[in-house]
């Protein structure tokens, strides 16, 4: 599950009473305080400037503090809920506004009602800070090879979904690697397009040579089909597949710079 | 509403309540001044810093910082000092670059743009050294895998791995 706006959403003024709550020392909250009053902003499109705006809320995406800014401000609404009973064990584990809630059950009804109880519990402690998870961006889905029912969720009917992405990473209901590997690889094939569109539109005369096409096959490329390697690196074939697609997106690139025809 | 002033203003409206340009001074500087930043901070935060991002609306560069701390050590380290004691309200002014996403027209929706926020990356050090201070100073709970120092999406994608 997703939290709603993030970071846009955050207000500074429980921020700061939050971290004083949690024993932060009085000169840091302070300084924090300081620095993110009257944040000024502008925008760019279409070549464009427009005039300089004064935000009040929310701290700014690509600051290296706000990821943590933002942890501390939902800290409690996704307090570790680890619960390990005889039948049933429960996680809410996060990774800044990126939400997972695993569960771990003896049987389906014990872990189908399980998570339910966690998001509205989770739900009704964002509500007091402003906050609410987004429906449209929460799913599910079941393992163990039993058939799923559909679970009412935030007041919406949510079927499960036949894989599941986590932070990314794709998982399925058999929990292998083959959806995300062949997700990866379509990503990949998507990047290696555009790259060829690039560098087909401007050439090597407007800026968009081999030397970047290389950087953009470094830079985008491979980091898009190498995400979760380190999953799936025991498994040979799944390695193999990524390496001929490696491989040919090499081969594409090298002999659309250097034709042999 | 066609005219890009009119589409900023509905865009950053929908941010949240928007005021005019002013200074808030309800603030001072000088209650609780922080406690001196050491060289082995600055050299970690500048540690920290990539080489391949875009600057701010100052223009600096990570490669100029680095060189510029490179050259004259002393003086990079009292300025940063300086820097975070003094008036942050330099540092408070970014871009955000806004890219329409193709897949929703609206251009006077928010959630049509995809939106890159250029900071100062002189202020970005300076919220490093913050940081690594916060980090210490506060313990946010085992499963919230951004605030970690050195964990990434795979720490958080194995611990749920693991549960499974």
């Amino acid at each position: 599950m997703d939290v709603e706006g993030g970071f846009d959403k955050l207000d500074r003024g429980l921020l700061r009473d939050f971290m004083a709550a949690r024993g932060c020392p009085p000169q840091l909250n302070a300084w924090v305080a300081r620095w993110y009053r009257s944040r000024f902003v502008r925008l760019r499109f279409n070549g464009w400037v427009s005039r300089t705006y004064c935000v009040e809320i929310s701290v700014p995406q690509s600051s290296p503090l706000s990821p943590f800014l933002f942890e501390a401000y939902v800290v409690d609404v996704l307090a570790p809920r680890i619960r390990y009973g005889p039948s049933v064990r429960a996680m809410v584990s996060s990774y800044v506004d990126d939400t997972t809630i695993t569960i771990a059950a003896d049987s389906r009804a014990m872990a189908s009602a399980a998570p339910i109880e966690l998001f509205e519990e989770c739900s009704a402690v964002a509500a007091a800070r402003g906050l609410n998870f987004s429906t449209l961006k929460t799913e599910w889905n079941g393992h163990g090879g039993l058939a799923w029912e559909p679970v009412v969720i935030g007041g919406v009917r949510l079927a499960p979904v036949e894989n599941i992405r986590i932070l990314g990473y794709r998982v399925n209901r058999y929990l292998n690697w083959s959806d995300h590997v062949r997700y990866r690889l379509k990503r990949g094939l998507g990047v290696r397009n555009r790259i060829s569109a690039v560098t087909m539109r401007f050439g090597d005369s407007a800026g968009a040579g081999a030397w970047e096409a290389f950087r953009l096959f470094q830079g985008a490329y491979l980091p898009t089909v190498y995400y979760g390697l380190e999953f799936v690196a025991n498994h040979s074939n799944y390695i193999k597949r990524i390496q001929i697609h490696v491989n040919d997106t090499l081969h594409f690139g090298i002999s659309s710079v250097y034709p042999t025809g | 509403m066609t005219s890009h002033s009119g589409i900023s203003d509905l865009v950053v409206g929908q941010l949240g309540p928007t005021g005019s340009f002013s200074i808030d001074n309800s603030l001072p500087f000088v209650d609780c001044p922080l406690p001196y930043v050491h060289e082995e901070e600055i050299v970690a935060a500048l540690a920290l810093s990539p080489s391949d991002t875009s600057p701010g609306i100052d223009e600096v560069t990570y490669p100029f910082i680095w060189w510029l701390r490179k050259k004259w050590p002393d003086q990079f380290d009292d300025m940063v000092r300086r820097a975070i004691d003094s008036d942050h309200s330099r540092f408070h002014c970014a871009e955000a670059v806004l890219i329409p996403k193709a897949a929703e027209p609206r251009y006077d929706v928010v959630k049509s743009w995809r939106m890159i926020v250029l900071l100062s990356t002189f202020a970005k050090l300076l919220e490093r050294i913050i940081l690594r201070r916060l980090v210490m100073s506060l313990e946010l709970g085992e499963t919230q895998f951004g605030s970690w120092e050195k964990c990434d999406t795979h720490d958080a994608m194995a611990n749920v791995l693991e549960l499974l």
